[in-house]
């Protein structure tokens, strides 16, 4: 990520939040604007960025403040946050067989995730959504590294019986 | 590598796929935001170079104030940094004494009076005594400073010492009251003067204190070797300041003295 200009970054990175919001907001253009709501403000604030390789915990950082100020406004009127959110399909023709597929394996798969706590959910959704090491997740979430692993490694063991992985059959 | 652990990264893997399993991001979604990233090339700051540039400037810097504070020149400009205080309503600056002893720009007269109630008439505020002193101490003498060539609407006597000191040894043990009266008439318009300053010999320290309630300056002269440094409290009472001088009675002793005063008003 060394020398790569902001441009770049925002390349790079914009999937990688877009993705994160939408498993944290019910509504796609409300996960839009909150994405590009991230990015113009880790624009503003760049000057505070010290260290180049934190670059996407400090990214991801801005992007919980911003849900968080998201939450704020909306609360006390009845907004909730489903983790299923990215199920929603859209009006019109019938989905081809293998978008069903994938529809209906993310389906089990957050309805999975859904079932942890919000501490591994959220470890859940930076890992694998966010892409970000657990150095980065912990710098995220302000807990120590071999925490993160911890969290992580109890949240997939729980994972794996809710989704049937390793069963004999 | 066990079942359990072979599960485990299953479990990984299927989570891995997580990204591909979404919806891929909308184009004009990406065109609108890249739209608003900055042209310009964007390296985030490093810090240790931000430090690399400015460590030496910092370092010179502090060389320079060590330097500067251990010669007379530095340690004076110290000392008049440290002589700069506030007395409630009231800017104090203590200036340096002219070496030549000269006054600066006015000429001062002293009139020795009988008593307090003789200097008492020459003012229009109360004429502060202390109640308290220190075993052996008594009034001595009265005397009214005036300067001339001041603006007609400061009042003559510009100040009044009150001098006491101790039986057997008056050079040594002595105590010194000096009242301002800042209460000032120009025409119709009252007006304040709001700096005083205070020739003095080179300041050592400066400490701020309180009198009572009221906040006042301890500032310790600089003096010849092996003798006892002079000591000035001074503080506000008032349309009054006040400055007690001493080169013997403690600090205690000088700010029990202040503090009596002020109880008594």
């Amino acid at each position: 990520m060394r020398g790569d200009d902001f441009a770049e970054l925002y390349r790079q990175y914009l999937p990688r939040v877009l993705n994160y919001m939408r498993l944290r907001v019910d509504d796609e253009a409300l996960a839009q604007d909150l994405t590009a709501a991230t990015f113009e403000r880790a624009f503003a604030k760049r000057g505070q960025l010290r260290d180049p390789d934190a670059f996407p915990a400090w990214l991801f950082r801005i992007a919980r403040n911003e849900l968080g100020q998201h939450y704020r406004r909306w609360s006390g009127r009845g907004a909730h946050v489903p983790l299923t959110a990215a199920l929603s399909v859209p009006d019109g023709d019938p989905l081809p067989e293998e978008e069903a597929a994938k529809r209906q394996e993310l389906g089990e798969m957050l309805t999975a995730v859904a079932e942890l706590s919000e501490r591994e959910q959220e470890i859940i959704r930076l890992k694998f959504v966010g892409g970000l090491t657990n150095r980065a997740i912990a710098r995220v979430l302000r807990l120590s590294e071999s925490q993160v692993s911890v969290i992580l490694y109890r949240a997939i063991r729980k994972l794996r019986g809710r989704l049937g992985v390793g069963e004999v059959k | 590598m066990t079942v359990g652990h072979a599960a485990l990264l299953d479990v990984a893997q299927r989570l891995a796929r997580l990204p591909e399993l979404l919806p891929p991001v909308d184009p004009a979604f990406q065109r609108r935001v890249l739209a608003r990233a900055p042209q310009t090339d964007w390296r985030p700051r490093r810090a240790w170079l931000r430090w690399r540039v400015l460590a030496p400037v910092l370092a010179a810097l502090l060389l320079l104030l060590g330097l500067g504070l251990f010669t007379p020149r530095g340690l004076a400009a110290l000392a008049q940094l440290a002589a700069r205080f506030h007395l409630g309503g009231f800017a104090v600056q203590v200036t340096p004494q002219p070496a030549s002893g000269g006054e600066s720009f006015v000429v001062a007269s002293r009139q020795r009076l009988a008593s307090v109630e003789d200097a008492q008439s020459l003012v229009d505020y109360d004429v502060l005594t202390p109640q308290v002193l220190p075993s052996g101490y008594a009034l001595r003498s009265v005397t009214a400073i005036s300067y001339d060539g001041m603006p007609v609407w400061i009042p003559q006597p510009f100040y009044l010492d009150l001098e006491y000191s101790a039986e057997g040894d008056p050079e040594l043990h002595h105590l010194t009251l000096r009242e301002f009266g800042l209460a000032v008439r120009e025409g119709e318009y009252m007006r304040r003067i709001r700096q005083v300053d205070f020739a003095s010999r080179d300041v050592s320290q400066a400490e701020d204190v309180f009198v009572g309630e009221m906040p006042g300056v301890l500032l310790t002269m600089t003096t010849e070797p092996g003798v006892p440094p002079m000591r000035r409290l001074i503080w506000q009472q008032g349309e009054v300041v006040l400055e007690m001088l001493s080169q013997t009675l403690s600090v205690e002793e000088m700010l029990a003295i202040a503090r009596q005063m002020t109880n008594d008003q």
